[in-house]
């Protein structure tokens, strides 16, 4: 059965920052501590991100678009973690999400290329 | 005089049949009306505050990134994902049975957030980034024309429905 991490609870109450010298509620933070290790044990969560009062753009761009740059596949990402928002107005952050992801790939490409 | 009673009575009772059922129609359409009209109101009123919110994000965004890092940061930063959030979920509420609406919301709101909050938004190490203003002003003016033109373009809801 995936575990439910629910982001304000079990992390954070005001998620925000890239890295651990912005604060306690940052992106690195968030994903070494719960996205990777879920990814490197192929083991399914759920990310949910109701309740926090919102998401800036660096904090999710680092969370899950560093994923990417850690080197895991958008695939491997998209198959083990399951984001979910029912909080009115969040919808916009799951495409956040799914643009992060796909900018990191495409810009991981781009390197890889050059 | 009064040969035929039933038959008066019948016209009577029909009669008073017909006001009643007459008044209670209009009454019961005036207070749909009443109810649509309000409806309207609302969506109005949402998308008024839409537009002061957004100004408002505007202006602390302005405040914010005209300076480096400092002690009022955090201040900034909760007012403004807070106050975009707000504007993300007012949105649903006005758009909620209109997709296409929504989506376009959706899309003009995550463009001002990212204007915003991307790159070394909540870092302690941050720089001073005047020149994002041009960019933060430019999407929020798209917020607002397009919140207007949705509002516009959404259909009145007759009778609880769209």
């Amino acid at each position: 059965m995936a575990q439910t991490i629910k982001i304000v609870e079990d992390f954070h109450p005001y998620p925000a920052g890239r890295y651990p010298a912005d604060g306690e509620g940052n992106g690195t933070s968030f994903r070494e501590k719960f996205l990777v290790p879920a990814l490197k044990e192929k083991r399914e969560v759920i990310i949910d991100l109701d309740g926090a009062p919102g998401y800036p753009v660096s904090f999710l761009e680092e969370a899950f678009g560093g994923l990417v740059r850690e080197g895991f596949s958008p695939e491997a990402i998209r198959q083990w973690i399951e984001v979910v928002a029912k909080q009115p107005g969040f919808e916009r952050y799951l495409r956040h999400i799914e643009e992060h992801i796909t900018v990191a790939e495409q810009q991981s490409s781009a390197k890889h290329v050059h | 005089m009064f040969t035929d009673i039933p038959a008066f009575l019948e016209t009577v009772i029909a009669s008073a049949l017909g006001f009643f059922i007459a008044g209670f129609g209009k009454a019961w359409f005036d207070a749909k009306i009443k109810q649509a009209n309000n409806l309207e109101d609302g969506r109005d009123a949402d998308v008024d505050e839409i537009i002061q919110i957004t100004k408002d994000v505007a202006a602390l965004a302005e405040t914010y990134w005209f300076s480096v890092a400092n002690d009022d940061d955090l201040n900034l930063q909760s007012r403004i994902t807070t106050k975009i959030n707000h504007i993300s979920a007012l949105s649903v509420g006005i758009f909620e049975n209109d997709e296409d609406a929504l989506s376009e919301a959706y899309r003009v709101i995550s463009a001002l957030d990212t204007a915003i909050t991307h790159g070394d938004f909540g870092s302690k190490l941050r720089q001073a980034e005047p020149r994002r203003l041009t960019e933060i002003l430019s999407k929020s003016m798209v917020v607002e024309r397009t919140m207007r033109t949705q509002r516009r373009k959404l259909s009145p809801r007759w009778f609880g429905m769209i």
